[in-house]
């Protein structure tokens, strides 16, 4: 019987998740502490132990396959001219890769901000800037000082055409690690990130997942392949749109509320209105942001951080809580599991927080102008308002006694007309903690991961 | 919509005519065109207005772009740009000082 054993080596947990690919289901799942720090394989095979005792029985796998965001995950800096275009072009490319984008940088870099990108061990840097037969005088000079800097992490150049060769040259005379692509913004507003994302996975699996201690686990496994985000977008994708005669779901949302991040996935177009004019920088069909500042442990503090002190004296009044305290408490305590009544009703309510802020930043806007012509409607971001499912997943979500109530913090709960979030939509949850392992099969065989995702997300009612 | 139309002719017309032109499109802010000039170190920034704000739109828009970068950019204003009708000497006179 072919097997496929999927496995998340994340920066907690590592998860497994056994498919028989003949009977078309999940066999079985488990989680153990991910080890990298002192060999990844110690928690690996304790996971797989824990996964042979729930099937009662040792089997054989035909393939193992993996992600991963374990050891920091795939960290990047990204790399521009203008702030607006082909700064946000670049970080986009890199979350749509998997990445967290840990610095954003325009215009001329600054020494303070090349010692950064060396200080916080960033792992890839994708260089941006100019359209093609635009501005070359910026990544010129950023390409200069970060050879001149000795920076030796790879950096991919993913700017105007017209200054490749000169790019190539400054490569070569510092003999930096560096590659060429496309564009990341050819045109005024035009995204075009396929050269830059093959070639981010590229180095992803060439280097640094070696230089992470996580390659080793190649003498256990077939492969690592994805970074786990890109494994959760390529699920959400696959969802969405469906695969031969196995019908997806249409447009969705996809939150995952996790300890450090809360990210947020969007798979559709950016209007299917005639009536409006989009503004901006090209959205993408399948698009991924991902807020650093909103997390239940080590982003808590991010989460009341915007508040004013009027919102917190009213959140305490209402709840009957300190919430200072409350976040403080968790991001000093990363590990915490809630086990009291109390500590799960703050994590209901951070979770209900972390879902609307998110939203809030993921969601397109839209304004009436009144014209000599009548009224336009002038659109920046994504149209939410007509997607069919949002989909929750991560430990809190997972866990929580009131799914429906997290999840319907990304609807328009508050009748703002001027935000795109989801009118109407229904709820499911990834209660198998399926996503990320789905995303994998995805690459081996799409039907079967699509028709699993479809069977076993818990529908919310 | 009208003003996707006239959009749509300068930029056929300018392009027929040899120029290479970077069409940022309708209900566009001055941001818009001074971060599209910056990208794609144009020469020219023109705007194009239908809707009887282009003067209002426009102002300080010399002195927005040179805040941001150290060049010169040549400004031209056309279209239905002010409320009403007004003097077009003295509407000119203003766009001249605006730096256009």
């Amino acid at each position: 019987m072919p097997n496929y054993l999927l496995v998340d080596f994340g920066s907690t947990f590592t998860k497994l998740c056994a498919v028989d690919k003949d009977a078309e289901k999940i066999i079985g799942t488990s989680v153990h502490y991910t080890t990298v720090s002192e060999d990844i394989s110690i928690g690996y095979n304790n996971a797989l132990k824990l996964l042979y005792d729930k099937i009662g029985k040792k089997i054989e796998f035909d393939q193992v396959i993996a992600c991963s965001s374990a050891a920091g995950g795939l960290k990047m800096a990204a790399i521009g001219l203008v702030e607006e275009l082909t700064v946000e072009a670049a970080k986009r490319v890199c979350l749509g890769a998997g990445a967290k984008v840990d610095l954003v940088f325009s215009h001329h870099l600054t020494k303070n901000e090349v010692k950064k990108i060396i200080e916080e061990d960033i792992d890839i840097i994708l260089l941006s800037g100019g359209s093609d037969g635009g501005n070359t005088e910026n990544v010129i000079y950023n390409a200069n000082l970060l050879g001149e800097m000795g920076v030796k992490v790879p950096i991919i150049y993913a700017g105007n055409k017209s200054a490749e060769d000169d790019i190539i040259d400054i490569i070569a005379k510092y003999e930096m690690n560096g590659f060429i692509c496309d564009n990341v913004m050819p045109k005024i507003n035009k995204l075009n990130p396929k050269c830059a994302r093959k070639t981010i996975r590229e180095i992803f699996l060439k280097q640094i997942i070696e230089a992470k201690g996580i390659k080793k686990i190649e003498n256990e496994i077939d492969q690592v392949i994805l970074p786990t985000p890109n494994a959760v977008l390529q699920a959400a994708k696959l969802l969405s749109e469906g695969y031969l005669n196995e019908k997806g779901l249409g447009d969705i949302v996809l939150v995952d509320i996790g300890g450090a991040t809360t990210d947020m996935y969007s798979i559709c177009y950016a209007t299917s209105r005639s009536d409006v004019v989009v503004h901006g920088l090209e959205e993408p069909f399948a698009k991924r942001t991902v807020e650093g500042d909103l997390g239940m442990r080590y982003s808590a503090p991010g989460i009341v951080k915007s508040l004013s002190k009027q919102e917190i004296e009213f959140i305490n009044n209402e709840k009957n809580i300190d919430i200072e305290t409350e976040v403080n408490e968790r991001y000093k305590n990363v590990h915490l599991l809630p086990h009291s009544e109390r500590d799960k009703f703050i994590d209901q309510f951070l979770a209900e927080m972390c879902a609307y802020r998110a939203m809030n930043r993921h969601c397109g806007f839209i304004h009436e102008v009144i014209t000599p012509m009548g009224k336009v409607f002038n659109q920046s971001g994504k149209d939410l308002t007509n997607v069919n499912y949002v989909i929750g997943t991560g430990g809190v979500l997972i866990n929580s006694k009131n799914q429906k109530e997290i999840l319907n913090q990304t609807t328009n709960i508050l009748n703002d007309a001027t935000q795109l979030r989801p009118k109407d939509p229904d709820f499911l949850v990834d209660q198998l903690y399926i996503l990320a392992p789905m995303g994998l099969l995805a690459q081996k065989d799409p039907k079967l991961a699509l028709k699993l995702m479809k069977e076993n997300l818990k529908e919310l009612n | 919509m009208y003003m996707l139309v006239g959009n749509k002719i300068i930029d056929y017309t300018l392009v027929n005519s040899g120029y290479n032109v970077i069409n940022i499109g309708v209900l566009s802010s001055q941001e818009d065109f001074i971060n599209a000039a910056i990208e794609t170190d144009a020469d020219l920034i023109m705007v194009s207005s239908l809707y009887g704000h282009g003067e209002i739109d426009c102002r300080g828009m010399r002195e927005n772009a040179l805040s941001q970068v150290l060049r010169i950019y040549y400004f031209m204003l056309g279209g239905n740009i002010v409320v009403g009708k007004q003097d077009f000497e003295e509407t000119e006179a203003k766009i001249y000082r605006y730096g256009f």
